[in-house]
């Protein structure tokens, strides 16, 4: 099973992508989900440590367990809007 | 009453404004962001701004069913996207309750907590370079 994740601002023109499919099979809590991401895109590993991330369009800590459902998960770049 | 919305049209202050008369309410609160042009030394050309959009309005809506609730009040959030030129208005948030206390503190709460947490970024062009979200970070 493969999960979408997306990514947004500058994490978009650093990957070239906007949203990828990723095997989060092995990850039980959020900090897992961000070192796989951070393996699979070095380019962006350093800016993911202040990123946050959104499992379902919910924010989540790195301690917190994915649910069972997930439909996507996004990376949040620190927002500046305002 | 809250009326939530991210928009590429240009910010209609004074209709927006009118969402806010409400008989037993005695203030409303505006606060408008405009794009400017100097931030210290440096001299900026136009802002673009882009958004999570679905994830955005519903934490939009979530800071305006928040402050609702805790001040008895009425509510306008609105986001512009898109290339903004300077003096452009980029956000609105009206906050009307029946006395000017509340209002200033739902104002204040609103825009604090949208600069933290609801998905939007700008990509600040300059005039000698481009910079993703304002003078503090550094992303390049």
């Amino acid at each position: 099973m493969l999960t979408t994740v997306k990514f947004f601002a500058f994490l978009a023109e650093k990957t070239n992508q906007t949203e990828v499919k990723l095997n989060l099979q092995q990850c039980q809590t959020v900090g897992e989900v961000r070192e796989v991401i951070s393996s699979e895109f070095p380019e962006i590993a350093i800016d993911l440590a202040t990123c946050m991330l959104a499992v379902n369009m919910e924010f989540q800590h790195d301690g917190d367990l994915l649910p069972e459902e997930i439909t996507e998960i996004a990376v949040i770049p620190p927002v500046s809007g305002g | 009453m809250k009326y939530v919305a991210l928009q590429h049209e240009k910010i209609e202050i004074g209709l927006l404004s009118e969402k806010l008369i409400n008989k037993n309410h005695g203030g409303i609160n505006l606060f408008v962001g405009t794009i400017r042009e100097w931030t210290g030394d440096i001299q900026t050309e136009e802002i673009r701004y882009t958004s999570y959009e679905e994830m955005a309005l519903k934490e939009l809506n979530k800071l305006a069913t928040e402050v609702e609730a805790k001040w008895g009040a009425d509510v306008v959030i609105v986001h512009r996207l898109g290339l903004l030129q300077i003096t452009d208005v980029a956000v609105f948030i009206g906050v009307s309750t029946p006395h000017r206390a509340a209002c200033y503190e739902g104002s204040r709460y609103i825009i604090e907590h949208l600069k933290e947490r609801v998905p939007i970024w700008k990509e600040e062009k300059d005039v000698d370079k481009t910079r993703w979200g304002g003078i503090d970070a550094d992303n390049s």
